[in-house]
């Protein structure tokens, strides 16, 4: 495939960002903290361009300057234009806080931030923590088979899937002993303690699990980075075919 | 005025958020909207505070020569280039002009050349050099970083995971049946010795699936259950005015 002079270069520098970035491994370096420091820069950047686009050119500027124009003919557009003023004064306000002598006007809209936030998450947090949680657990336990169909690989026991109906005793008694493991009003000590201990064993497991599906989703990062490097690097850029 | 009027606004805005969803009429539904546009400039606005006093406390390490300044300097003109890139980069769209005509195609690449699209912004198509910035430096960079992040989690556990007990081991032993279930040559492996000669043994897969739906899920759950409820409580603190992080970091 044909590349552009800007895409050859492009690739260049992509590889050796990704060697100065992977240099790290062996220790910490100057090549990696030039990464590290320009990958700060560039992340702060391309936010600021993001905001000044998709908020304040998009959501102020573009609205503000048609409802300015058509405010002589139609009064109800003097309502946008201070829908864009007001959260723009309320946004210079937090700036205040840069003088320390008037830095509490910027309580106001942080006030405004987090009263709103917190008032859209109560419900949020019901509807998506606590409801789906206590919806899961309310299904049945055992599960039935249709005798009618037959599966071979199934342990059975009448019409029982008996690792069906395991699993989900795992699942159902796992939830409640987490829970148990959490409640420290009452001692962990008896039946009630092993009762907990099981919730640990659930929490260790999930845990383990947990950490094992995050260090291969590293991983097929770091895989996608060595893709690059053969592909586009080495054979695209650098021209040499690699076996394979 | 310091004290009252920002606990008056925190608690009137949550309390019509909660009222809104409640109470779906048509001007309230409405209110939520413009809002949440509030919320979107004004936090647009926090950003800047952010950022410039990132610029700020870089620009004081270069402007004293500390140590390690150069870096700091680094941070400043990478934040420089890609901001006027992304922000400012209209200069450089991309001409249009029905192909083959040669002479239109030239033209348009004259004027395109020097027309200010502000618009264009961070639309790869439109402005090439904020893609380029985007693709070549920024998406390799970040890929990289965060997939050292592996290297990290692994060298932890090397140091933390030892089955010095049951609850150790079932963490250890968990983790390794997830990463090896997801690495497809050990599965195969596993299938080929010992899933496809003794049919009670399941394939890894399969043990693998099983430890991310029902155990996985449990503790989940479990934690689920418990951060609902003390963020509930927390938000309930705040709406009555019990806890006041809108206060913080200024001085009376």
């Amino acid at each position: 495939m044909e590349m552009t002079t800007a895409e050859l270069i492009g690739i260049w520098v992509a590889a050796a960002l990704t060697f100065c970035a992977l240099s790290f491994l062996y220790k910490d370096n100057p090549f990696y903290q030039v990464a590290e420091s320009l990958f700060v820069g560039v992340s702060a950047g391309y936010g600021a361009a993001f905001v000044l686009h998709q908020v304040i050119y998009q959501d102020v500027i573009i609205p503000l300057s048609v409802s300015v124009q058509v405010v002589s003919e139609e009064p109800s557009a003097l309502l946008q234009v201070a829908n864009r003023i007001l959260p723009c004064i309320l946004g210079l306000m937090i700036l205040a806080r840069f003088f320390p002598s008037i830095g509490w006007i910027s309580r106001w809209p942080l006030a405004f931030i987090i009263g709103y936030g917190t008032g859209f998450n109560v419900m949020f947090i019901i509807q998506t923590f606590l409801l789906p949680q206590i919806y899961g657990m309310v299904k049945p336990l055992v599960e039935v088979a249709d005798p009618t169909v037959t599966t071979p690989d199934v342990v059975m026991i009448g019409n029982v899937p008996l690792m069906a109906t395991i699993s989900n005793l795992v699942l159902f008694v796992g939830v409640l002993a987490v829970i148990a493991y959490f409640f420290f009003s009452k001692p962990h000590t008896g039946a009630y303690g092993k009762f907990t201990k099981f919730g640990v064993w659930m929490l260790m497991l999930g845990f383990g699990a947990t950490y094992g599906n995050t260090v291969m989703a590293r991983m097929s990062l770091l895989i996608g980075r060595i893709q690059f490097l053969l592909d586009d690097w080495i054979q695209g850029a650098m021209g040499i075919n690699l076996p394979g | 005025m310091r004290k009252q009027v920002p606990f008056l606004i925190a608690t009137i805005m949550g309390l019509a958020m909660v009222v809104q969803f409640f109470v779906p009429a048509h001007g309230l539904v409405e209110m939520q909207a413009i809002v949440l546009l509030y919320g979107r400039i004004i936090g647009a606005f926090a950003l800047i505070l952010g950022i410039v006093s990132l610029i700020r406390v870089n620009w004081v390490r270069v402007k004293r020569k500390s140590e390690n300044w150069p870096y700091a300097l680094i941070t400043i003109i990478g934040f420089i280039i890609m901001f006027l890139a992304g922000g400012f980069g209209g200069f450089f769209i991309e001409p249009e002009a029905p192909a083959g005509e040669a002479e239109a195609v030239a033209a348009a690449d004259e004027a395109a050349a020097w027309d200010f699209d502000f618009g264009a912004g961070i639309d790869q198509e439109r402005n090439p050099v904020f893609g380029w910035l985007f693709n070549y430096v920024f998406v390799p960079m970040d890929a990289t970083i965060f997939a050292l992040l592996a290297f990290y989690v692994a060298s932890a556990a090397y140091r933390a995971m030892r089955a010095r007990d049951l609850t150790a081991g079932l963490l250890l032993g968990a983790a390794v049946i997830v990463m090896l279930g997801r690495a497809s040559l050990a599965s195969f492996w596993w299938d080929q010795l010992l899933s496809s000669r003794i049919d009670i043994i399941p394939t890894l897969g399969e043990i693998t699936e099983w430890l991310m739906v029902y155990p996985n899920t449990a503790a989940k759950r479990g934690v689920y259950f418990g951060v609902g409820l003390a963020a509930l409580g927390q938000a309930i603190r705040i709406l009555v005015g019990l806890e006041r992080p809108y206060m913080a970091g200024t001085s009376d």
